[in-house]
Parts: C-alpha cells; structure tokens; sequence
C-alpha cells in the first residue's frame, strides 16, 4: 500500500499555507504622494517640469526601507496660493487643502511658484492629519535634489533638532544642511549625505501613513507554488 | 500646585518650539561687493529680486585713484554659482577667486580662479580637493568649520601670489598665476 500520495497531500497544504503566511509577512514600505501643480490663472504653473527627484528620494528614503508611490499630477488654479507670501497663506492652503487626497495616507503635495522664506514646508510631525507638503519652484532652480525628502520626513514625525543629527543628515534645518548636487552624493555613496539615524528609521516606519504591501518577488514566489501544488493536485486525481 | 506648574512648563515649551517644518532658504544679499586688499579692486556679485533666478552676474572693477569713480574691468553675465559664491578672494593684481556656491553642497565649483581679465583660468571640485589633500569629501565636511570643506581662514601670500587654504588637519597652496594646488606642509 502506497501511502506517499496522501501523506504529500496532506504535508503540502499546510506547507503551503505557512508559504503564504511568509509571503504575506514580507511587505515593502511605501509611501504614496499625490502631486498637484498651483496655477496663476495665467498659464504659469509651479513645477513646470513635473520634476520629482524620485530617484532620490527614493534612494534616501531607501535607508528606511520605503519607495515613494506618485499618483498622476493633478493642477488646481489659485492666484492665492500660485505665491505663498507669508505664512497666514501656507496655513490657508494646509487649511482649505484645495484638490487634497481624501484618503488620509495619500500626502498631498502643492508645488507652487514661490515661498516667502523656505523651499518647502510640511503642516506637522507624524500622524494622519499631517499629510500636506508645499513645494516651491526654488527646489528645481536651484536643484535642491533633498528637500522633497526632508519635508517628507516631517510627516513622518521627524524634526530638525532629532537627536544625532549633523549637517549632513536629512531632517538638518536648510538653513545649514549639505545638501547633495549629485544622487552620487546620497548615502551611502560619495559624500555620504541625507544620513537617517536609527531612531529616526524606527520613528518613520512606524508612521500611519507608511502602508505595507507584499513585495513583488514574494507574490511571485507564493504564485508559483501554489500553481506547482494546483498541477500536482490535478495529476493525482 | 505642582500639577499647574508642570502644565505652565509644558505649555511654555509647546509655546517655544517652532510649529513650522519648512526647509528653511538661507539667500544672500542681493547685491555683494569684495574688495582686494589695497581696495584697488571690487567684485559686485548681483542676483534678482527673490532670487528668482539663482545665478548672479558678476563685475570687478578698479578704482584707480581714492576718490576717483571706478571703472569696470570685465563682467560675467551668469555665474554658474547657485546663489552666488559663498566666498570671494582677490588679489592686488586683480585675480579673483570664487569660493563654493553659496547653497552648501559638495560643489564641483569650490575654486574657481578669474583672471585680471576676466578669464576662468581653473575649476577645482571639493572632489578634487580631497583627491589632492589625500582626505575624504566626506572627512573634509564633517572637520569643517567655514563653508564646507575649509577648517580656519585663508590666508593670502605676502607676495600675493598665493592663497593658502586649511581643510581638514592639511593645508595646501592654490597658486593665483596658474591656478594649481600645491602641498603645504601639515599644520
């Protein structure tokens, strides 16, 4: 009496089912962004370009295990907002949050043409309710390849003053940042710059806006198995 | 009691603490002016209004007597510097030297030496610093205390001929006729 065919069955199911559990349990961090362009009403648009420094943004953040998610860019036309003058008018758009994501994850970010006194600015340190970035045009002028990824790390809950941060770190003020003119220049390459502390890493991962989904390789992984066991199964019937 | 003293405390702190997460832009002053030692010479380094665009023009002019208007001696229309040099060195014989870009990034504009006419002799990255000085870029940056890679301040020959530059525990020459590097012995 042959007992292998049951005995495999029965090892299998559960072997596969612990697969899926793994498979499950394996996610990669991301962060997903909806970029939305100011216009003046003029046909002027901040972010002319639709530059994003992705790739280094990415390759900063890679640091914490998180990949930055654009949905498609969407424009919004307000004279108001086309020139943030002063700081009643950021706290304006945060407030009003005019084309803003309704889902509380998704960052929402305005590039508009000008700020009064900083290349960006977040609306908080951490949490579901800080979701908002500005971005002005000096980012692209001056290739200001970070600052994305600072104020991305505001929301996050990271701060300038975090503790064991030096001027080459991403959550450094602007004021005395180093900043990189190469991603050659992104840590841990080159000069090193936009280093993260550990802290930092813990902080922002566990922020309620990173959301978690299976990397690729391991669904592919998980597929391929279940489509062996499904075509042994098949045989032995 | 203690309870409304520690509220007052936290309070304060909260009150203290800055509520904006922006990235903060450090700009110069529009308009710049350097001179050389003797005075004879002037650099006016020029940016627009918010710095909208961030390359600045720049012009040296001499002033040939005390008192007496200065004249222009050449003009640079845009400067690749972002923001503008964050330094400027000249010499009595009119060699300009242009220190970093004033946004602090490990530039591949940290010496650039003009000539009395106008002419952009040479161009030395922080790279190449390094790469001379036998540091790292990133050694050079974290011992920094002027700029990004300069530990104390420059010195100018005695002659003129010559600027000397500290980074890290190294000094080294940047000759103001040719525009090379030479090695100093170490501090």
């Amino acid at each position: 009496m042959n007992m292998g065919g049951p005995v495999v069955r029965f090892a299998f199911v559960p072997l596969l089912l612990a697969f899926g559990l793994f498979a499950g349990t394996t996610k990669a961090a991301i962060v997903t962004i909806l970029p939305i362009q100011v216009g003046n009403g003029l046909g002027s648009f901040g972010n002319a370009g639709q530059e994003l420094f992705l790739a280094e943004t990415n390759k900063i953040w890679a640091q914490a295990g998180l990949t930055f998610n654009y949905l498609p860019f969407t424009s919004i036309v307000s004279s108001d907002f086309f020139v943030l003058d002063n700081q009643t008018e950021v706290d304006n758009l945060f407030a009003t949050a005019p084309g803003a994501s309704m889902t509380p994850t998704t960052i929402s970010m305005w590039f508009v043409s000008d700020h009064f006194d900083a290349y960006g600015e977040a609306n908080g340190l951490g949490g579901l309710s800080s979701n908002k970035i500005v971005i002005a045009d000096s980012v692209f002028n001056e290739g200001r390849l970070d600052t994305i990824a600072h104020e991305v790390g505001h929301l996050l809950g990271l701060d300038h003053d975090d503790l064991g941060v030096g001027v080459d770190f991403l959550m450094r003020s602007g004021a005395d940042r180093v900043t990189p003119t190469t991603i050659g220049d992104i840590f841990p390459d080159g000069t090193g710059l936009d280093r993260l502390t550990a802290s930092q890493i813990f902080i922002a991962r566990a922020d309620a806006k990173v959301t978690a989904v299976p990397e690729p390789s391991s669904f592919i992984l998980f597929a391929s198995v279940a489509g062996v066991a499904f075509l042994r199964r098949r045989r032995m019937l | 009691m203690l309870e409304r003293v520690t509220f007052a405390f936290v309070l304060l702190a909260i009150m203290g603490t800055s509520s904006s997460f922006a990235d903060k832009r450090n700009t110069p002053e529009v308009v710049r002016e350097f001179s050389s030692p003797s005075g004879e010479f002037q650099l006016v380094v020029t940016g627009c209004k918010g710095w909208l665009n961030p390359r600045p023009s720049a012009q040296l002019f001499r002033v040939a007597k005390s008192g007496q208007p200065r004249s222009e001696v050449w003009k640079i229309d845009e400067l690749p510097h972002r923001l503008g040099p964050w330094d400027v060195l000249i010499s009595n014989e009119g060699v300009v030297v242009l220190v970093d870009e004033w946004v602090r990034t490990p530039t591949p504009l940290s010496l650039m030496v003009i000539d009395p006419v106008g002419k952009i002799k040479v161009v030395h990255s922080i790279g190449d610093i390094a790469k001379f000085t036998g540091n790292s870029p990133t050694l050079l940056i974290d011992s920094a205390k002027m700029g990004i890679w300069q530990s104390s301040k420059p010195m100018v020959s005695s002659d003129s001929q010559s600027i000397t530059f500290f980074t890290g525990d190294t000094n080294f020459s940047l000759s103001l006729e040719s525009g090379e590097m030479s090695r100093q012995d170490s501090k």
